[in-house]
């Protein structure tokens, strides 16, 4: 079953083709890097790069899988969540096709997508993050800038949501808080970075909710606990915000840099401790048979380690994507995840009807 | 100008009530302008709360917008959570749709508002709506100051 995918939910545009989970090609256009200057994401940006990008991306696929669309079985696409108007360029995109060339379309939800990229497999059929298929009860956690949520599932598409954050995602908490350090954006390989050269228990930063019986997360608070930090240590900097005044919480020209390094390290191990102490509790409490995590934190390597350490306490087996480019937006995981879309008949049955979904949930 | 002490969450609840104390239906939109971690996110919350909003309001920097169902004095409230973090440009707001939801029976929650104060003004006159400012300050770890100013600019 070949499946071309297209993925435009935030800023990178992605393509791919997979038959069944064997990925034959993926082609990004990220333009991450004039992103950084202000720290975000500019949405408008994003959908002109969707719309420029889209036409070469799905040709270079073609070409490196050596088909012709008329070859395609059907199409992929993300419909949310995501930035509605970036959505709307690959959705626009992907409708265009399926009339053209007749072909039919599963809409993937981003974050089913985010979990099923643990099993994507190379062209040669060889599992990439050494994963065969999902044993289920499976313990899902899915940890990236939009979301921060826990998943038990019981077979394949079957997800029932066990824990999620009460206010900002831990990847949100990441970058704010890599901003008031003068990291930029996206913050999260600069904090890892800058915490290797830093003592984590040298400032004492909070894990919310960790004493709640339930799975839920709140990262707002250990947000507010580093800009305290930092304010207590230069002195007030911030002012009233202004119109037009962005840059109103970077503090990094008043940090020396092993202060920078230790708030670094101490706001990440607060970070992790936060997670683990829920995905501990769920072990506990659900006793899957594995857990996997997705979503582009679990590119940190600190977590990982940490997230390995726990696990084998439980003999849990522990599967994230190997690569960072699967742990980050990809096409590739929608192919994958399409390919259980299609496999259970779940086609969209009117083009008309489908349409982005900004806020979609699991 | 009304001013609020905020020693707990729970004190949100204040503003919440002064904030609805007249509301019967019109389209309001709620400026909020404070700083990282001043309670932007935890105001928006208690206001969805006190109108019945079951769904959990979780910040919306990074899909700008989210939308929720609630009720006040038996009429349907629709809320609106933006959050202008992330926006740059006044276009963007033109391609989010802003003006499209200022609307009567339509509670607009605006995050990071100070970036186009201009704007938003601008197509609340256009639309009729009322528009009320909510100042969010720290002053301790425990402390917040929230001042609400209602100004009639139509």
């Amino acid at each position: 079953m070949k499946i071309l995918a297209i993925d435009t939910s935030c800023d990178d545009t992605s393509v791919a083709i997979s038959d069944g989970l064997n990925i034959l090609a993926n082609v990004f256009w990220s333009k991450m890097k004039l992103h950084s200057d202000w720290g975000g994401v500019v949405p408008i940006e994003a959908k002109r790069q969707h719309e420029q990008f889209l036409d070469p991306a799905i040709q270079e696929c073609l070409k490196q899988a050596n088909l012709k669309l008329e070859q395609i079985d059907y199409i992929a696409i993300t419909y949310g969540p995501g930035l509605a108007i970036a959505l709307e360029a690959g959705i626009t995109k992907a409708k265009e096709l399926s009339k053209t060339y007749n072909k039919k379309i599963v809409a993937v939800n981003h974050m089913i997508g985010h979990v099923y990229s643990v099993l994507a497999r190379d062209n040669e059929g060889n599992p990439i993050s050494d994963l065969h298929d999902f044993e289920f009860p499976l313990l899902a956690l899915t940890i990236s800038g939009g979301h921060t949520d826990m998943y038990l599932m019981t077979d394949h598409l079957k997800f029932q949501n066990i824990g999620q954050t009460l206010d900002d995602s831990v990847g949100e908490a990441i970058d704010k808080v890599g901003r008031m350090l003068g990291m930029g954006f996206p913050a999260g390989a600069k904090i890892e970075e800058s915490a290797k050269k830093g003592d984590a228990s040298k400032f004492k930063f909070p894990r919310p909710l960790s004493d709640s019986m339930d799975l839920n997360w709140s990262f707002s608070g250990l947000k507010t606990a580093v800009l305290y930090q930092v304010r207590k240590i230069v002195g007030d900097y911030s002012h009233k915000p202004q119109k037009g005044d962005f840059k109103l919480e970077d503090a990094s020209d008043m940090l020396d840099e092993n202060t920078i390094y230790d708030i670094s390290a101490s706001f990440q191990q607060a970070a992790i401790d936060s997670l683990l102490i829920k995905v501990e509790k769920a072990l506990k409490n659900h006793k899957p048979k594995m857990l996997v995590v997705g979503g582009g934190v679990i590119a940190n390597k600190t977590l990982r380690d940490q997230l390995d350490t726990l696990t084998k306490k439980y003999s849990t087996p522990l599967f994230f994507p190997k690569p960072i480019w699967l742990c980050t937006d990809n096409a590739s995981m929608i192919a994958v995840a399409g390919y259980f879309y299609a496999k259970e008949n779940r086609f969209v049955k009117n083009l008309d009807e489908l349409d982005r979904v900004p806020a979609l949930t699991i | 100008m009304f001013e609020f002490e905020i020693k707990s969450e729970k004190d949100m609840k204040m503003v919440v009530d002064e904030v609805l104390s007249f509301y019967s239906g019109e389209s309001l939109i709620l400026n909020c302008i404070g700083d990282l971690g001043t309670g932007k996110t935890t105001f928006t919350k208690y206001l969805a709360k006190e109108l019945g909003v079951t769904n959990i309001v979780i910040s919306p920097t990074f899909i700008i917008q989210k939308e929720y169902q609630g009720h006040h004095d038996q009429k349907k409230v629709n809320l609106q959570h933006i959050d202008m973090y992330r926006l740059v440009n006044e276009y963007e707001l033109d391609e989010i749709k802003l003006k499209s939801i200022f609307k009567p029976n339509t509670i607009v929650v605006i995050e990071w508002a100070n970036k186009f104060l201009d704007y938003i003004e601008k197509l609340a006159i256009e639309t009729g709506s009322k528009v009320y400012y909510l100042y969010f300050e720290h002053v301790d770890i425990e402390t917040r100051k929230v001042y609400l100013k209602k100004i009639e600019i139509n």
